[in-house]
């Protein structure tokens, strides 16, 4: 058996999705991305055409993918960039910003960047938030995801975009169902959806219109679209707990085709027939510095870093 | 042998790369040539 036709048409396929029992060529792969992405939107209400979507990006594959796909379903769609200031000895920040920035310069559509460089704001970088607390390199990631989701409501809030989207794909998001399930997170289990709604005290609607395709779709598409992106994984990312959760799925998805797609779709629809309770959502309040919604009175997790 | 099987053989899984000849992405199921250059790119990305 040599390489299989494209569904659509008679060329030679260049990726062959067995969940989907699907090979296709350049073209209809494409085509099948952008349309399964419009699809997930529509289905998950995540927003419409005419609303302002703010894209948060990192300069890798998953991010510039979803703002490629958005900018051709015409969509309103503009990028925000954190510099976490994680360049010494590495350069990595540096990097994944000429990444992003490289990606409005290449792009035939009107877009724009907004870039939120966390030193010149804050007077610090996130590894320096992260050194007044204690816990070595598992805090400074959970100080990392503290910090871009401040700053991507912030931003999404006071520039005025209707959501802000995540390059999430379906293994990041089996990744976190897997470690999850395995602690028995029930309150995250209850959480975990493509999309979060805005609530009343300023925490923005959150979508993940890409959650819907694996890692390696999400890359293909990348590659055939001529995006160039950072190959480089963040240099505090070696050993993380999510690397290893999809290396699992990923051997289980490679003797069995589909279960990761299994795995995560099926949760969604058993999540809709209530099998995880409600969890109350504690009392939040409004942070004295920065305005935003805190768990606790006072100063939030984030400003307390500062 | 296949590029899947090249994967394969490298201990690779085939789900976490992709294979690429010229800049152009190739299907797993390609046969390899006795020339040219395949370059296998990461598709995992985490942390």
């Amino acid at each position: 058996m040599g390489v299989h036709r494209c569904r659509r048409c008679a060329a030679d396929s260049v990726i062959n999705m067995s969940q989907h029992r699907l090979a296709l060529c350049e073209t209809h792969f494409s085509e099948w991305v952008e349309s399964m992405t419009l699809n997930f939107i529509k289905k998950h209400r995540m927003f419409e055409a005419g609303h302002r979507v703010l894209v948060a990006v990192s300069g890798g594959k998953d991010s510039l993918s979803l703002w490629r796909i958005l900018l051709k379903l015409g969509f309103h769609a503009d990028g925000l960039y954190i510099d976490l200031g994680i360049d010494e000895g590495c350069g990595y920040s540096s990097r994944s910003r000429a990444y992003a920035r490289k990606f409005t310069q290449d792009q035939l559509f009107q877009t724009k960047l907004h870039v939120v460089d966390l030193a010149e704001i804050y007077g610090k970088t996130v590894l320096e938030m992260a050194a007044c607390r204690m816990g070595g390199k598992k805090k400074l990631c959970s100080v990392c995801g503290l910090v871009k989701r401040h700053e991507m409501n912030r931003v999404t809030r006071e520039l005025g975009y209707e959501v802000i989207v995540t390059g999430h794909n379906l293994d990041d998001e089996a990744a976190v169902l897997l470690g999850n399930v395995l602690q028995w997170e029930a309150e995250y289990l209850s959480r975990q959806s493509p999309v979060l709604p805005a609530d009343g005290l300023g925490l923005v609607k959150k979508a993940k219109p890409l959650a819907r395709f694996y890692e390696r779709e999400t890359a293909a598409y990348a590659i055939i679209n001529g995006i160039d992106y950072i190959l480089d994984e963040c240099p505090f990312s070696l050993g993380a707990t999510s690397l290893r959760l999809k290396e699992i799925l990923n051997s289980m998805e490679n003797s069995s085709p589909g279960t990761k797609l299994r795995f995560y779709f099926n949760f969604l629809r058993t999540k809709k027939k209530n099998l995880f309770q409600e969890f109350e959502r504690p009392m939040l309040s409004l942070c004295e510095k920065c305005g935003q919604a805190t768990g606790a009175p006072g100063l939030c997790a984030f400003c307390r870093l500062l | 042998m296949t590029i899947r099987e090249m994967i394969t053989s490298l201990g690779l899984n085939p789900q976490s790369v992709l294979a690429v000849k010229e800049g152009k992405l190739i299907s797993n199921e390609t046969r390899l040539g006795s020339q040219g250059e395949i370059k296998l790119i990461p598709v995992i990305s985490g942390g």
